[in-house]
């Protein structure tokens, strides 16, 4: 059978990832949320299919309305599991809608990898509020790794909620490593009473109380 | 002195690092995660099917997994790496649930004449949608009025073969009454065989609920039993499937899980229905 060239085909000989991607996204943006849902949980099973596919979720999450379509998208990309996905979703994390960040702090949680990735630009934000909330998924990491991060955040995070938040971390899963830079934080936020009662109660439970 | 050489192949051997590579393609195929405790479990199936299809280790194994066009060495692992223990009218107060609570919910708001869709997922070998034909036909009077579909699907497709057999052994119909037994079993040697007209009323599909191109199809149930499968999934997969099980299921539509499982630690999409016999969740109704 003689080979045939492309232009003779009756249709083409593959789905362009163009087009899949533009249907896909009319069904992010449909009227149906049901349609919606399966929209966001094809781009999330078949990522490498559809490059767009983070950006297209991350944009229908910040629009979307309906909680169960919130959930279908934050589930996709945390499938999805990339630095990107990470990166679109920390983007959420001091976001005005409370719920849209918790969604986005659970996820991170589930993405260990590409939270680490990405850990070390929200640690250094200009928000001290993405910083707390870095600061709250650091138990996410590998083993072992959470504390280092967090005795460096104590020696040099000036914002006393930061510090708060890496205490109050720091009291459930540091060690003696911490005690040190514990006792240094009360010296540097010696006017801050709950910096003072927070790593107390610290050293106390790593077993390095006064 | 003369060397006894021996003409068999080596037995492959599998890595720490393909454990783990496996584990993870796996995971991605159908939402299982195994722990390293399981590790013998998978090595053993994984040497045996790299035996099995004449690969010489588990590197040309692996390509054949992830590039053979049709999935069919896939499903044969997938087959042979999932649980598929149950019997009939297990944790029978769900059924109790379905036919005193339940269905009278569901036909109290029905406003079509159209029939009524159950869905058992995973089906196992049958036992629980067959469970649900018998339960209904002894103890559900509303079948008279309603017509009644049943599909039971599952990711292994020698269990979903087992299952239109519906042969089984004695062990799996202990409790089954003694007058179902005579009604709708007949003795075929040490075993029980299910009869015709309950067998032809549950229709067997096979389904990776972890697979959103599978799930497309399974649409507007009015209920579905997914009991015991959440259970081998991790926390992400749970929630995926109990995102994709929302979309299988009518407005206002009901999922039983099983007695160890709690939707309210996977997903706060259902809202819970506490009936006398058991508590299932619900879909609510959407707004658009």
């Amino acid at each position: 059978m003689p080979l045939r060239l492309a232009c003779e085909r009756p249709g083409p000989a593959f789905a362009l990832p163009d087009a899949v991607d533009s249907s896909l996204l009319a069904g992010l943006h449909a009227a149906d949320p049901a349609a919606r849902r399966r929209a966001a949980r094809d781009l999330g099973s078949d990522p490498a299919g559809h490059p767009q596919s983070v950006a297209m979720l991350a944009d229908r999450l910040v629009a979307e309305q309906q909680r169960s379509v919130r959930d279908v998208i934050v589930t996709a990309m945390t499938r999805i599991a990339s630095t990107d996905a990470a990166d679109a979703l920390a983007r959420l994390l001091d976001h005005h809608d409370a719920e849209l960040r918790g969604l986005a702090a659970e996820a991170l949680r589930q993405m260990p990898r590409a939270l680490r990735a990405i850990m070390p630009r929200l640690l250094s934000s200009a928000s001290a509020d993405v910083r707390i909330q870095a600061i709250s998924l650091l138990d996410a990491l590998p083993d072992g790794e959470a504390e280092t991060v967090l005795i460096a955040i104590i020696k040099r995070e000036r914002d006393v909620n930061a510090c708060a938040a890496a205490v109050d971390l720091l009291s459930q899963i540091g060690t003696s490593a911490a005690a040190a830079p514990l006792r240094r934080l009360r010296v540097r936020f010696a006017n801050h009473p709950f910096i003072q009662f927070a790593a107390e109660l610290a050293l106390n439970r790593i077993g390095e109380g006064s | 002195m003369s060397r006894i050489e021996s003409f068999d192949p080596p037995v492959p051997a599998i890595t720490v690092e393909e454990f783990h590579k496996f584990r993870e393609f796996f995971y991605r195929k159908t939402g299982i995660r195994f722990e390293d405790s399981k590790r013998y479990f998978v090595d053993k199936r994984l040497i045996d099917r790299i035996v099995q299809t004449g690969c010489d280790d588990f590197r040309s194994y692996y390509a054949l997994l992830r590039f053979e066009t049709g999935g069919a060495e896939l499903q044969q692992l997938i087959n042979l790496m999932t649980v598929n223990e149950t019997y009939f009218l297990r944790e029978e107060y769900q059924f109790k649930a379905l036919v005193e609570s339940i269905l009278p919910d569901v036909v109290a708001r029905k406003r079509d004449r159209q029939p009524i869709r159950i869905w058992c997922v995973p089906s196992s070998s049958g036992e629980e949608a067959y469970s649900i034909a018998m339960y209904l036909l002894e103890r559900w009077p509303g079948l008279a009025d309603w017509d009644v579909e049943i599909i039971s699907s599952d990711i292994d497709t020698n269990m979903i073969a087992k299952a239109r057999i519906g042969r089984y052994s004695p062990r799996a119909v202990q409790y089954v009454p003694r007058d179902w037994l005579r009604k709708y079993f007949s003795r075929t040697g040490d075993d029980y065989q299910l009869c015709a007209s309950i067998r032809q009323s549950v229709e067997f599909t096979r389904c990776n609920i972890s697979e959103a191109a599978d799930m497309r199809g399974y649409r507007d149930f009015d209920l579905i039993f997914c009991r015991n499968l959440l259970i081998y999934f991790d926390d992400l997969s749970r929630k995926a499937a109990a995102e994709a099980l929302y979309d299988a299921l009518k407005p206002e539509g009901f999922l039983c899980l099983g007695h160890s499982e709690s939707m309210s630690r996977i997903s706060s999409l259902y809202r819970v229905r506490k009936f006398p016999e058991a508590l299932v969740y619900q879909k609510p109704k959407e707004v658009q």
